[in-house]
């Protein structure tokens, strides 16, 4: 688990740290459509500095970003053998034969990869910068409009931070059961398909019987201490938009309209 | 099947920035058929280094010997399967690990993935259930229709089932009412004593300890800091204080018995001897 | 006054055999009193009853007063506290402050209010110093006294502990005993705790015990405890005294029977 960088948070202080997770959130869903309108390489521009800026002050690690985009570079790589491949526009670069190699592959690939890269890195900053558990508060908020229609805004939330809560516990069993199922001589890596059926099975059921226990133990315990679903609760954790929220919103948003005027002007 | 641990570490996430040392270089010998309890505040590494007999971990440093065989740090080792078959382990709350749709299938699952056939598993499932004082009816029942003290006794039927020289469990009695946790007790006395198993229990009930075991080991921040026989171990209730080990009930009997004036000899370890050593006392 | 009251409550999980039969005892106002019974005897199941987590069967629940039913359910629960048995599975916030938080949620209390609130019940369980921590980064001991603060914040006055030490280890099962004891006489709160340790209902005011979901025998835990061969039966435990005096007995001196080793030794210091 320890190698795994995407959507893990790094509980350290920084300025990107302290934003309210609302507003980063909005500005990443800002940045995200901006980078889906086809504006043209320099129309990402303001995007690539913004996340510039963010990265720099996230007193994140280069290398942090650099892990987490490395499981795209395969995909990237077949993307690029079938745009070579495939596309036949714009002037021959390389001529080899009767087959050339055209500029547009290498635009079209470079659009792509850029877009992939940008997607990840606002993702990660994101995530890497807000404890998960705001972020359920955020969403939280930002999907209050949608209760009005219905949307058991509340209860989702709750959802969300309850499985958060026990994904460490689930792992710690996970790994207990494995163990235990080890010991029994159950190896998970060699074996006929019919043993390593058996070999899932001894994971999947224990671990299914202990979380049914669990939950229903959760719920009793939820219970007992005054839930009541869908009726309503205050809440512990309040967020609080400052200016630098604001600019931050604000900010992004211009990169969007920048990139939409890009758009049009080109 | 002696065990032989010689100078054993063993660091979590090594070579990372997360790096914990759990064990630091532990010695220890187990000859055959002893019953030995291992102590230790919770933390302490008690369960990181049971975990090494059944090479589920493996050192960073040091080697362990079971039987002929030699796990090492940094050297590859083979037959880490058959190891697991010498070495039974019972986790905490082994009640979790069962998952077959009968109990007889459950307890020869572990036989089975070791290459006995299916018959001779399912002979030994219908001899170790009763070791484990259960019926032979229950066999055919699921496990998830027994009681949680029943369970246990079917998961380390499951383990004695393999036939293990050793037998590694991790506070096996934890949860149990006072007469579930008495006859899984006594169940593995009868295993060290008729079956001539070596019994290694992970255990926080002193009482447990001294009424059962023979040797006591015990661990503090990765190391073992005490590792003696059980009437040289509770002597006094200084050194368990020491330790911060709450004292069994007749140590503290003792301890009330002195601070009144009554004197009772630190070898008396049984009831028996402290009521004729008190009442000696008391006709002279 | 009588704070609970049971009154021939019957309850089934499955209508062949009555987890709960036809039971009924009652706590009174201030008492710390142990219901005590082996794995199977219907103990937990009066836990649940009790705060309407199951549905009785027939008879009666009064609690504080109240009959429990539909209507006044959640009345109830603000009355009751309870503290189970696995550390783990009841502790619902993602850190300290929001698990004790969680209840306050339920009731509505205005959020600039909670911070006080938290801090208080925190600190009275000595876990003031924790507030920012994940559960995974605490010990069972440290779980069970949140999840103890979490209950104390909605101001109950009965608090139930269902088997809650029976997971932990030595040193956490300690914290928790002074901590309920505490509790009890300097808060005056009614306890009612459910047990197999036979060590702590002798440190209690009032035991009751249960087999198949019956009381079988009650009173102080000098009159219950002393029932040697009833409790073995019931596949309980008898005080450690008691092991002693029997063995003076055993070697022909008869002691009067004590609970606690500090009776006993009393009672052997005027054999001289």
């Amino acid at each position: 688990m320890n190698n795994f960088t995407l959507g893990r948070y790094i509980p350290i202080d920084s300025f990107m740290h302290r934003f309210d997770p609302r507003a980063k959130m909005i500005a990443m869903l800002t940045l995200m459509v901006a980078i889906f309108i086809p504006s043209g390489f320099l129309g990402y521009i303001g995007v690539f500095l913004v996340i510039c800026i963010g990265i720099y002050t996230s007193k994140l690690n280069l290398k942090f970003f650099w892990n987490a985009m490395k499981p795209m570079f395969f995909m990237l790589g077949v993307l690029l053998i079938i745009n070579v491949l495939v596309v036949r526009s714009g002037d021959p670069l390389i001529t080899i034969g009767s087959f050339s190699i055209y500029t547009n592959a290498l635009t079209q690939t470079g659009y792509i990869a850029l877009r992939l890269i940008f997607m990840v890195m606002i993702t990660t900053l994101l995530t890497a910068t807000t404890k998960p558990t705001d972020l359920t508060v955020a969403l939280e908020d930002l999907m209050k409009p949608l209760k009005k229609i219905g949307v058991p805004a509340n209860e989702i939330a709750m959802i969300i931070s309850i499985a958060l809560r026990f994904i460490p516990t689930l792992i710690e069993e996970t790994q207990r059961i494995i163990k235990a199922q080890t010991s029994r001589g159950v190896d998970l890596e060699e074996g006929s398909i019919k043993e390593k059926v058996m070999a899932v099975l001894s994971l999947i059921v224990p671990l299914f019987v202990s979380s049914y226990q669990r939950a229903e133990e959760l719920a009793n315990a939820m219970e007992a201490r005054g839930y009541v679903p869908n009726r309503d609760r205050t809440r512990y954790k309040q967020l609080h938009l400052k200016m630098k929220d604001v600019v931050l919103m604000v900010v992004c948003i211009l990169v969007l309209g920048s990139t939409i005027g890009m758009m049009i002007w080109l | 099947m002696p065990i032989e641990i010689i100078n054993l570490s063993h660091e979590y996430n090594a070579k990372t920035p997360l790096a914990k040392v759990a064990l630091c270089d532990i010695n220890v010998k187990i000859s055959d058929g002893e019953m030995i309890a291992l102590i230790g505040e919770t933390g302490s590494g008690k369960s990181t280094l049971v975990q090494h007999l059944n090479a589920l971990l493996l050192p960073t440093e040091g080697k362990i010997q079971i039987g002929d065989q030699i796990i090492e740090a940094n050297v590859k080792s083979h037959g880490l399967k058959q190891l697991r078959k010498k070495v039974g382990l019972v986790f905490q709350f082994p009640e979790y690990q069962l998952f077959e749709e009968t109990i007889l299938k459950d307890i020869a699952f572990g036989p089975k993935n070791f290459g006995v056939s299916a018959e001779e598993a399912e002979q030994k499932a219908r001899e170790m259930i009763k070791i484990v004082g259960l019926d032979e009816n229950y066999l055919e029942k699921s496990p998830f229709e027994c009681s949680g003290g029943e369970r246990r006794r079917i998961a380390i039927a499951g383990i004695l089932a393999m036939g293990p020289d050793i037998l590694v469990l991790d506070e096996p009695t934890a949860g149990l009412d006072p007469k579930g946790a008495k006859d899984m007790m006594d169940l593995f006395k009868r295993i060290n004593e008729d079956f001539h198993k070596t019994v290694l229990i992970v255990s926080h009930d002193m009482e447990q300890v001294m009424t059962y075991c023979q040797r006591v080991i015990v661990m503090n921040h990765g190391k073992i800091i005490e590792d003696c026989n059980v009437h040289e171990f509770f002597q006094s209730s200084d050194l368990l204080k020491q330790l911060h080990i709450n004292p069994p009930a007749l140590l503290q009997f003792k301890d009330l018995c002195k601070e009144k004036g009554i004197e009772i000899s630190k070898d008396a370890l049984s009831i028996e001897e402290c009521v004729r050593e008190i009442l000696k006392g008391v006709k002279r | 006054m009588k704070k609970i009251e049971v009154k021939e409550c019957t309850f089934s999980y499955d209508n062949t055999r009555n987890a709960v039969d036809a039971i009924s005892f009652s706590v009174e106002e201030g008492s710390y009193t142990t219901l005590i019974g082996h794995n199977g005897s219907g103990k937990s199941t009066i836990a649940k009853l009790l705060i309407g987590l199951l549905e009785m069967k027939s008879g009666e629940i009064i609690i504080d007063g109240l009959t429990l039913n539909q209507e006044n359910l959640y009345t109830i629960r603000d009355k009751v506290g309870i503290v189970f048995q696995n550390p783990d599975n009841q502790f619902i916030g993602a850190t300290v402050a929001d698990d004790i938080a969680f209840g306050l949620e339920n009731h509505l209390v205005e959020s600039s209010q909670m911070n006080t609130i938290i801090e208080k019940y925190a600190k009275s369980v000595n876990m003031q110093d924790y507030l920012d921590r994940e559960p995974t980064r605490l010990s069972g001991g440290q779980k069970q006294r949140v999840a103890i603060a979490g209950v104390l914040a909605m101001n109950p006055q009965i608090l139930i502990f269902d088997e809650a030490t029976s997971m932990l280890d030595p040193q956490g099962k300690a914290e928790i005993n002074a901590l309920i004891h505490q509790l009890n006489q300097e808060k005056k709160m009614t306890i009612l705790s459910i047990t197999h340790d036979i060590e702590e209902a002798a440190l209690s005011d009032h035991v009751i015990v249960l087999d198949q979901g019956h009381v079988v025998m009650e009173g102080t835990p000098e009159e219950v405890l002393c029932h040697e061969k009833e409790l073995l039966d019931l596949k309980l435990d008898i005080p450690f005294s008691l092991k002693i005096a029997n063995e003076f007995e055993k070697q022909g001196v008869k002691l009067k029977k004590k609970i606690t080793l500090e009776g006993l030794v009393n009672e052997i210091c005027q054999l001289k």
